[in-house]
């Protein structure tokens, strides 16, 4: 704690640092708060200015706010640089990003599309939908698309074409808001295709209800006893997880399993409802995709739900199981520790903290902060740990607090309202593999699926035709003697494998990692030594370097270990290059008999003469 | 007031709730200006509207006018009081109520309402205007399906099946009158972020009122 305190008061910024004391956060165990930066766009407590959800792309985040986004690099997560923010005012800024393109949602009402727009009220001429940016200069990012959607866009989900690398499909989730011009009833579920090539030709290409009037909940579907559960007038946030064709829908009074095998046709799979949930918000699956936890956004945002008050299953995170036939519920999760009537504080956004074989989310709850969350048993989630600053001394206007908080590249990123960007590791060695992994880039609402190749040891191919071409990582000394242990030095030419990933040197004899590398920014391994684990006996033994990203190919390099070698005589040493010895003494046997011939024809011509 | 807010920028504020005539230009300046951290200014940008777009909708000029912001106090006002009726007609049911569901619902609405005014009363102590008196602009301040004193009098004395029946005829009309002061509320321009909170008012009250109504049902109480 003290390492934190001490590594936090460099960081902050001076406006920061003046902060009361009693702002300091509370800090779980395992969990160093390694960088904190204020909202560029802050007015005060202004509520038109508050940061929202987060999306990231390769070295850049991107944070969404009501009054545009902010775009940081983080090549160093503990020091993150403000590009730049982008001033285009409309809510609720919940942000994707494409390689280099942003997507932003924009749900209110405003007088035209452009950065420069005001609200107008939702019974007048008005637009809203989703704004698209180009981040190629990300100091300076250009607004190359505004598509309109009839009810604007609360969130929205990015869902890549199976087929074709060249777009991505944006589902537009958004859902009616009382008295309005355009976005009344239920709203359907709108998809609008990005041509990533030509941003500026994106639009709507499908619309399809996932509803119909019976199979929408409704005022007559509410249970006694229960929640007061919303109507479900639209969808409020989707999940999709396109490596297993699947999506989770969170729609206000339903919770919807959907296959997305054809993005164009979504299918609902399964429906399901729950007496203890007001506002089914969004959803989060396991890496298996057999499991979902979904939260219940119970109050809007705009109280305090974590409070006996509201009791231990309202406002809270459920988990079900995905079986044929039903999802079913396996147990609910609530934020433990009591927040000051003076916060906000409900289940909110979150997304996987990748670790094999668990079932662990990170997830904001608003002023109740950050929680990481094991949901591996459903029966009994447990926190691991948390960040959560203590209330304001005053409670702020409508919501307030962490909107949401990802994990990527081993650090979680939490996107605070008022405060700003936080940036936070677990030091856990249960999370090494978590940190390990080296997103491109993500969109916590696309689920990646996570693969641990640096796990499991690689497999060699026997056969010569196919282990040949992989023979190209250098060994030196190639040839050894028999000994205890060894060293030697492995080494890759530029190419050999993905920019900058790390890659692990294994020795195949024993299924041992010798070293984790980093390759350089040419894909080459510079010259490592490695110390080969012994006794080494007479043979020839494999070592092989595979890389995280660039897996599962491999590079094998060889090392002979060579018994009792002695000074070898030289025709024997010729002999062994292949060189046969028998002409030598066979071209001295001519030479010899020639000679003779040659004496004896001499001597018979001087008897002639 | 201005203790409680320590990070607020009061100029800016005034700006966006001088009553009369700021213009428009004024008061999108206060919107978009950089904070007030230096270091963090150089980085905004302004982006140019895309290429090609239509950029046609309303004029949009009443969105930041004054008397949104007058609208936006007389709501929150009004409301506040209207919860506070709520709040002390729900704590009544605690031992009084006869039916276990309405009891429950009770409990409910009393937490809601009660964190709801609290948030309401922050907000409008924030704001010049939204202090006491707040309603004494000579406009009506719209409260709609008062609870009264001597029914909440009336409701203190009695218990079991006089009580709910009691309970369920005052909360109705008095969520019914939420409803209606949130929409108007909706139908005027104002602060976004209170007409979020209008409608986060009207869907939660709506809900209440189905409820009460299937309880009224259920008791053999006169449908409405």
């Amino acid at each position: 704690m003290a390492a934190t305190v001490t590594v936090c008061a460099t960081l902050l910024a001076p406006v920061a640092a003046a902060q009361p004391v009693d702002r300091e956060p509370s800090i779980g165990p395992g969990l160093e708060w390694v960088a904190h930066r204020d909202n560029p766009f802050r007015q005060g407590d202004d509520p038109g200015f508050i940061n929202s959800d987060l999306a990231f792309t390769g070295d850049h985040l991107v944070q969404g706010n009501y009054a545009g986004f902010s775009v940081w690099d983080i090549a160093d997560p503990a020091a993150p640089e403000l590009l730049s923010a982008v001033s285009c005012p409309g809510g609720q800024g919940d942000v994707s990003a494409v390689g280099n393109l942003v997507i932003l949602s924009i749900d209110e009402t405003l007088s035209d599309d452009s950065c420069e727009a005001r609200r107008v009220p939702e019974t007048e001429q008005n637009w809203e939908g989703i704004r698209i940016f180009d981040l190629a200069d990300p100091r300076d990012p250009q607004y190359v698309a505004a598509v309109r959607t009839r009810c604007g866009s609360h969130t929205h989900t990015v869902v890549p074409d199976p087929a074709s690398a060249d777009r991505v499909f944006v589902y537009v989730n958004a859902y009616s808001r009382g008295a309005s011009l355009n976005c009344t009833g239920r709203n359907p579920l709108q998809v609008i295709e990005v041509p990533l090539g030509d941003p500026r030709r994106a639009g709507v290409v499908a619309e399809l209800d996932l509803f119909d009037d019976a199979t929408a909940f409704g005022p007559e579907d509410r249970v006694a006893g229960g929640a007061e559960t919303r109507s479900t007038t639209g969808c409020h946030d989707i999940t999709a997880y396109p490596a297993k064709a699947l999506a989770v829908a969170a729609c206000r009074g339903d919770g919807l399993l959907l296959s997305i095998a054809d993005p164009l046709s979504p299918v609902v799979l399964q429906r399901v409802r729950d007496p203890a949930v007001t506002f089914w918000h969004s959803g989060i699956f396991d890496n298996d995709a057999t499991r979902i936890v979904f939260q219940d956004e119970l109050g809007d945002g705009f109280i305090n739900t974590c409070s006996p008050a509201f009791g231990a299953d309202r406002g809270a995170d459920t988990v079900w199981l995905i079986q044929p036939d039903a999802l079913a519920k396996a147990g609910t999760f609530k934020l433990p520790r009591t927040q000051s009537d003076l916060e906000k504080c409900v289940a909110h956004s979150g997304g996987l903290v990748p670790v094999p074989g668990r079932f662990i989310v990170a997830q904001a709850w608003l002023e109740g902060g950050v929680s990481v969350i094991d949901f591996t048993d459903p029966a009994a989630p447990v926190e691991l740990t948390w960040f959560d600053r203590p209330d304001y001394g005053y409670a702020m206007d409508y919501t307030a607090g962490i909107w949401s908080a990802y994990s990527y590249r081993g650090y979680l990123y939490a996107s605070d309202m008022y405060e700003g960007l936080e940036v936070l590791r677990l030091t856990d060695p249960l999370f090494a593999d978590a940190a390990r992994y080296d997103d491109t880039g993500l969109n916590p609402q696309t689920q990646p699926a996570y693969a641990w190749v640096w796990r499991e040891a690689p497999v060699v191919p026997t056969a010569e035709a196919e282990r040949a071409p992989l023979e190209t990582l250098v060994v030196a000394p190639a040839a050894l003697e028999p000994a205890a242990t060894a060293a030697v030095s492995v080494s890759l030419p530029p190419g050999s494998l993905e920019d900058g990933e790390t890659a692990d040197v294994w020795w195949m004899p024993t299924q041992a990692v010798l070293a984790t590398v980093t390759a350089g920014a040419d894909g080459a391994l510079a010259a490592t030594e490695v110390s080969l684990p012994g006794p080494l006996e007479a043979g020839r033994y494999d070592l092989v370097v595979r890389g995280d990203a660039s897996a599962p190919r491999l590079a094998i390099g060889t090392v002979d270990v060579v018994a009792e070698p002695r000074p070898a005589p030289e025709a024997e040493a010729e002999a062994a290059d292949g060189v046969p010895w028998w002409p030598f003494p066979l071209a001295l046997g001519v030479l010899a008999v020639l000679a003779a011939s040659v004496a004896l024809l001499v001597r018979r011509r001087r008897a002639r003469s | 007031m201005s203790e409680r807010m320590p990070r607020a920028r009061p100029g800016a504020r005034r700006s966006r709730f001088t009553v009369v005539a700021v213009s428009t230009v004024l008061v999108l300046t206060a919107c978009t200006a950089a904070p007030d951290d230096g270091t963090t200014s150089p980085a905004f940008v302004t982006p140019a509207p895309p290429g090609g777009s239509s950029s046609s909708a309303g004029s949009g000029t009443s969105a930041a006018s004054d008397d949104a912001t007058i609208a936006d106090v007389e709501f929150l006002t009004a409301m506040v009081v209207h919860h506070e009726q709520a709040v002390e007609l729900a704590r009544l049911a605690d031992g009084r109520a006869a039916d276990e569901e309405l009891a429950h619902l009770a409990i409910g609405m009393q937490a809601a309402q009660a964190a709801e005014a609290d948030a309401m009363r922050s907000w409008l102590g924030k704001r010049p205007g939204g202090g006491a008196g707040a309603t004494d602009h000579g406009h009506d301040g719209g409260m709609r399906g008062e609870i009264s004193r001597s029914m909440l009098d009336r409701a203190a004395e009695v218990d079991g099946p006089a009580f709910d029946a009691l309970f369920l005829a005052a909360m109705v009309a008095h969520h019914r009158g939420a409803v209606e002061m949130a929409e108007a509320r909706l139908g005027e321009a104002g602060d976004p972020g209170v007409a979020r909170w209008a409608r986060a008012i009207a869907t939660a009250q709506s809900l209440e009122i189905d409820r009460m109504l299937e309880i009224e049902a259920r008791l053999g109480g006169v449908s409405r």
